[in-house]
């Protein structure tokens, strides 16, 4: 083999070797795309030359500010951030403990609920995981749960967010893959409310067997409410139920794009910290909270009441949901030109001639993919590989062929499924699982990061048999589509 | 003699600018609900404007957005970095590290993207290119040097965070400002 034949088997590596020093990936995998242009300069000015760089602006222009599917994503986070800063979420995870203290682990039941509901509304992971945290896990601990228990399911349940739409991961594997949005949503629907089913098998079940995990609750645990549970209900439910029906509704119903519900998303969610955080507290309805348990801390805005403090705190979610919607972007840039040179120099030729020289049929493909995605997941967030992976796999996923198990119209949406799904795990795998991270951050000291690690072992075997579930059965995913969407 | 008044001003640069990009973003949702109003609950449109122009403008404002925030989230710390291993180094060899990553990587690819994105731009403002679509907006030029404005920002806070490392280096960085350059603790 010459040097040129391997240099993108060394782009790869220094790649993996440099993302550990702990630089902004975002600028690592630029400054790696670009290193790796000047040595092909330098060894054959036929692999790549100095004209070549022309194109970087062109691709960053064409693919990323011209997008305007990618124009929900800002949109999205924003949605997710004013709902978590206006305390909807919070009214709404009270009522449900309050719903469910009579079934056997009743407040990590909760927690899922509250997870699939923030799931459809958001799709951030470090916010629902934060939020949750903040908010379940002290009242669990007071309660006497285990501790693996309550951070395995709130770790689990924050993370349902990257599989159930909106999806920003399903935006942008969408967008890779060339795909319409609407359909991978609609496809995401069964696999990521079944998955949410699983955890509330296991923890009825595992504290049913094991009732010293989660004992019971005492008769003093109330909310301080007028007017009794119908209104607490209705309180906290409609409002975010008439924002997920808003947004949802729009795109599954196939009324408006995904950039348009998400707009209608950020809009309703500012209407909703309105009625929450200025009109409520104006007519003089009170915070509900627990009888008996301090008012957890949560970031939240002194102020309520105030039209001014509103003003504030909108201005605060903008400035959130610009910087990470700048992180999501700086690694799209970085991945852009990284995957733009390591085409040129013929990483697509060298990845397809590996994968044929293993001589695997399909399935093997599609299994080794699952894999390599899974280990990635180990180390990496969903950003890096679904946005390292798939440009480079792309080719090779595009002729996989799978005879009457998946239609060949379906394959590419089956296989967009089986890595949300799989790339679920990414976040809770140690050692670098960002959901877990953000646990520890927040969490009341007494949490050991052991106990995490414990905790979420359960969960990873779900997770992985929903995915062989959806592997086996891609009727999952493609029967909904099909009905809704034709 | 220490870098701060230097990297503060900056910064402070970085932080203004960032501000446009935060109204980009109200904009943004301004303009798409509005879009959706006049689409499907016939909202009037004003005089001149027509849907391809909103579309256009959505993502001219999403471009705003991204472009003039990218550089102050460096500064924020707001880039996924993965600590693993950095985590087990002293922080001098931090400092190393990042000043590596500084000189090979930042400081080249904001440079030279931005050089060629002069390119681009220049092009696009000399054809006086338009809208791809007839009923669209003019003056392409200027949504294309909003990337061209982002790669010199990314160069800006790069030396920004090369000045830090290099005080840091010579210790008079205290323990907090240490945080807010080499960012982690997750």
């Amino acid at each position: 083999m010459t040097f040129a034949e391997i240099l993108p088997l060394l782009m790869f590596l220094a790649l993996a070797v440099f993302l550990f020093s702990g630089f902004p990936v975002a600028f690592i995998l630029g400054g790696i795309g670009l290193s790796f242009a000047f040595i092909a300069i330098l060894v054959d000015p036929w692999l790549f030359d100095w004209p070549q760089f022309n194109a970087i602006p062109a691709r960053v222009y064409g693919s990323i500010a011209e997008n305007l599917i990618l124009t929900a994503i800002p949109m999205f986070i924003f949605m997710g951030t004013m709902l978590e800063k206006s305390g909807i979420a919070k009214d709404l995870l009270n009522c449900l403990q309050y719903l469910l203290r009579r079934v056997p682990g009743g407040l990590a039941l909760s927690v899922v609920m509250m997870g699939t509901i923030l799931a459809a509304t958001t799709g951030i992971i470090g916010a629902s995981v934060v939020m949750m945290s903040l908010l379940a896990l002290p009242v669990m601990m007071q309660k006497n749960y285990s501790p693996a228990l309550s951070s395995g399911t709130i770790a689990a349940s924050g993370t349902l967010g990257i599989l159930i739409p909106p999806s920003i991961m399903l935006v942008i594997m969408a967008d890779l893959l060339s795909k319409s949005v609407g359909n991978l949503f609609v496809a995401a629907i069964i696999p990521g409310f079944m998955l949410a089913g699983f955890y509330m098998i296991y923890i009825v079940t595992i504290c049913w067997l094991k009732p010293e995990l989660a004992p019971k609750l005492d008769k003093d645990f109330k909310l301080n409410v007028r007017g009794g549970t119908a209104v607490m209900v209705l309180r906290s439910f409609v409002p975010p139920v008439l924002l997920i029906t808003m947004v949802l509704g729009s795109i599954l119903g196939g009324l408006a794009t995904p950039t348009e519900a998400a707009s209608v998303g950020a809009a309703g969610a500012i209407l909703l910290g309105l009625l929450n955080l200025v009109i409520l507290p104006k007519l003089g309805v009170q915070e509900m909270s627990f009888d008996g348990t301090e008012n957890i801390d949560t970031e939240e805005p002194a102020e309520r009441g105030s039209f001014l403090g509103f003003v504030r705190v909108v201005w605060d979610v903008v400035q959130r949901s610009a910087l990470t919607n700048a992180m999501i972007f700086g690694i799209f840039i970085g991945a852009t030109l990284f995957s733009y040179v390591f085409r040129q120099i013929g990483g697509e030729e060298v990845v397809i001639h590996i994968f044929d020289s293993w001589g695997l049929d399909s399935w093997g493909i599609l299994i080794a993919l699952m894999m390599l995605v899974f280990c990635l997941g180990f180390f990496f967030d969903w950003i890096e590989i679904t946005l390292i992976v798939l440009p480079v796999f792309a080719p090779i996923i595009a002729k996989l062929d799978f005879g009457d198990h998946v239609a060949a119209v379906d394959m590419v949406y089956w296989f967009a499924i089986l890595m949300a799904i799989n790339l679920q795990t990414s976040f809770l795998t140690p050692p670098f699982g960002f959901a877990l991270f953000y646990l520890k951050a927040v969490a009341p000291p007494e949490i050991k990061i052991q106990n995490i690690y414990k905790g979420i072992i359960p969960f990873v075997i779900l997770q992985l048999i929903g995915l062989a579930l959806v592997m086996r059965f891609p009727e999952l995913a493609m029967w909904l589509p099909r009905v809704l969407l034709n | 003699m220490s870098f701060a008044p230097i990297y503060r001003q900056l910064d402070r640069l970085l932080g203004v600018i960032a501000r446009i990009g935060g109204i980009a973003m109200l904009a943004l949702v301004c303009i798409t609900v509005y879009d959706v109003m006049t689409r499907y609950f016939g909202l009037p449109k004003f005089a001149g404007l027509n849907s391809t122009m909103l579309q256009e403008s959505e993502y001219w404002a999403h471009t705003i957005l991204f472009s003039l925030v990218m550089a102050y989230a460096f500064t924020r710390q707001a880039h996924v970095r993965i600590d693993l291993v950095r985590d087990l180094v002293p922080t001098k060899v931090k400092y190393y590290f990042e000043i590596f990553g500084l000189v090979v990587f930042l400081l080249p690819f904001s440079a030279i993207a931005a050089r060629y994105t002069y390119n681009y731009v220049y092009i696009s403002w000399r054809d006086a290119e338009v809208s791809p679509s007839t009923i669209g907006l003019t003056n392409f030029w200027i949504i294309k040097s909003m990337l061209l404005v982002m790669f010199v920002l990314l160069f800006i806070a790069g030396v920004s965070q090369l000045l830090k490392c290099i005080d840091g280096l010579r210790g008079k960085l205290d323990e907090e400002e240490e945080l807010r350059t080499l960012g982690g603790g997750h």
